[in-house]
């Protein structure tokens, strides 16, 4: 079974409820403190439910201060409870906040079924649960984003125009870019590494977050946090890797070039639907436009080294269009099915012709 | 480490109308509030040492309660044409549009009123002990006769009961 999109929303609620109660008990220790951190950073879906979680605990703070039940009956009623252990495994309690199977109480019948579903759904999320050996393909339409907790608790933020392929086994965690471009924020667990594969390009990881953007002919890894090593060619060869830190980036063509200092929220803006160029010739920023519209743009080739720096939303070619107008030497041609980017010479050569 | 903890606490109530306007309410107008989201994300994602944070959750708050305050300020530029300087800050958020309502709170505490009642009898108690007479983990599990992880699971469950009953309602 695949967990829908709810299960998926319903296990973060029951990590983000965890790591609420683990924290309201008291200062966590550095090494907890370091895997919230790790949590809340895998993914904004975590940051906005745990504060969704505060908010309720709010409310929940006002219900039961005029909750209407005497302190006796309460304490009496807890004591007759008779089976409060045998449905809980202590061997994980106080551990981390891990999602499990609930038990299922005498609420509605139905409550039971939703339940029995998230049941089903935390379990093929937990370590335990995770089933080895079935290649698992996610991918994401033109104009597209998507993001998917894998069965480890790693996320993976698919872009426009992209698929990865997921295969784990007891020993790896082998994940194919097949196409396009993925942000992977990895949890780490020992020995077993997170390896993935653009091409001919391998990035092999612990525990961190890099993005892997596949183009014809080039493969670019950008690591935002902690440490991968780049390499090329089958795995099972003992590669020549390059180390690339936080904040570092490589292009593979053929083979790992050297890593250059970058700014890598702006390398992973495409998660806030931006793009962001610093000097980066107009014909690359073009296909990169083209990547999200559906108006194709289309660049002089006497304007594909022109120099462009800006953030612009990437849906919004328009802007993007209109702030190139206003560049000397450049005419913009628009009709409802392309847009035409030229030098003022060209454009007196070749007006636009819509029949196409 | 008691210090911290009881100034993040102090500054998580302080902002707690605020968040809760903000998550209950103005997630229906989606758009808001997944970008706030998102730039809390962003800006968390920013920090590479997080040895030198010593309280994430006080440090997301903080983020969270300072991109508010910048939108209140930006809101009541917006609707008084008015530039904005040191205000103070929960006092602007109380009167940043689209904030909660009384009444709003009130349906919601009703419904937890009930949603408590499904909890298992030691769940519910772990959660009135923690918040209506204040009780520590510990001091919970003195009467319950559990141990403290075993509160710690219950008011998990709790708040995970609830956030599915509630969920509907937001």
């Amino acid at each position: 079974m695949t967990p829908s999109d709810e299960q998926i929303r319903l296990a973060i609620a029951d990590q983000a409820s965890a790591w609420f109660a683990e924290n309201r008990g008291g200062p966590l220790d550095p090494e907890a403190r370091s895997r919230f951190m790790a949590w809340l950073q895998a993914s904004p879906v975590h940051v906005g439910e745990y504060f969704a979680i505060a908010a309720l605990a709010g409310d929940l703070d006002t219900a039961a201060k005029t909750k209407q039940i005497p302190l006796e009956v309460l304490l009496a009623r807890a004591r007759a409870q008779t089976d409060p252990v045998a449905t809980l495994d202590p061997s994980v309690a106080g551990q981390a906040p891990v999602t499990r199977p609930r038990r299922l109480r005498l609420w509605s019948l139905a409550a039971a079924a939703a339940l029995a579903c998230v049941a089903l759904a935390t379990l093929w999320l937990t370590r335990d649960g995770e089933r080895f050996g079935l290649p698992r393909t996610f991918s994401t339409g033109h104009g597209e984003q998507s993001v998917r907790v894998l069965p480890d608790g790693s996320v993976l933020h698919l872009n426009t125009d992209s698929q990865v392929t997921v295969h784990y086994s007891r020993r790896e965690r082998a994940v194919d870019l097949d196409r396009g471009q993925a942000l992977f924020q990895v949890t780490h667990q020992g020995e077993r590494g997170f390896r993935v594969a653009a091409g001919n390009a391998q990035v092999l990881s612990v525990g961190t977050q890099f993005d892997v953007y596949r183009r014809p002919g080039a493969v670019r890894v950008t690591v935002v946090d902690g440490t991968v090593a780049v390499y090329t060619g089958p795995p099972q060869l003992t590669p020549i890797a390059r180390r690339v830190g936080a904040g570092y980036q490589v292009e593979v063509r053929g083979q790992v070039g050297d890593p250059q200092a970058v700014d890598a929220p702006a390398a992973v803006a495409w998660l806030k639907r931006q793009i962001v160029f610093e000097n980066e010739p107009l014909g690359e920023v073009a296909d990169e436009f083209n990547r999200y519209g559906h108006i194709a743009i289309e660049i002089d080739e006497a304007l594909r080294s022109l120099p462009i720096t800006g953030v612009f939303d990437a849906y919004d070619v328009d802007s993007f269009v209109a702030s190139l107008a206003t560049l000397n030497d450049v005419v913009v041609q628009k009709s409802p099915t392309r847009i035409r980017i030229l030098s003022r010479a060209s454009a007196r050569q070749e007006p636009l012709s819509d029949a196409r | 480490m008691a210090e911290p903890r009881k100034a993040f606490v102090e500054r998580l109530f302080a902002h707690r109308g605020a968040l809760q306007a903000f998550f209950f309410r103005r997630l229906r107008t989606k758009s808001d509030a997944a970008d706030l989201v998102q730039e809390v994300y962003l800006r968390m994602l920013r920090v590479t040492d997080t040895d030198a944070i010593r309280n994430p959750e006080a440090y997301l708050f903080t983020v969270a309660a300072n991109l508010l305050r910048e939108n209140a300020v930006a809101d009541r530029r917006q609707a008084e044409g008015a530039a904005i300087e040191e205000a103070d800050v929960p006092q602007l958020l109380t009167q940043a549009p689209g904030f909660d309502t009384a009444l709003d709170t009130a349906r919601r505490v009703a419904r937890l009123h009930v949603v408590l009642d499904e909890l298992s009898p030691k769940c519910c108690a772990a959660v009135i002990l923690q918040y209506r007479h204040e009780l520590s983990y510990q001091e919970i599990a003195d009467r319950l006769e559990v141990s403290p992880r075993m509160v710690k699971k219950y008011l998990t469950q709790a708040l995970s009961h609830c956030r599915r009953r509630m969920a509907r309602l937001r």
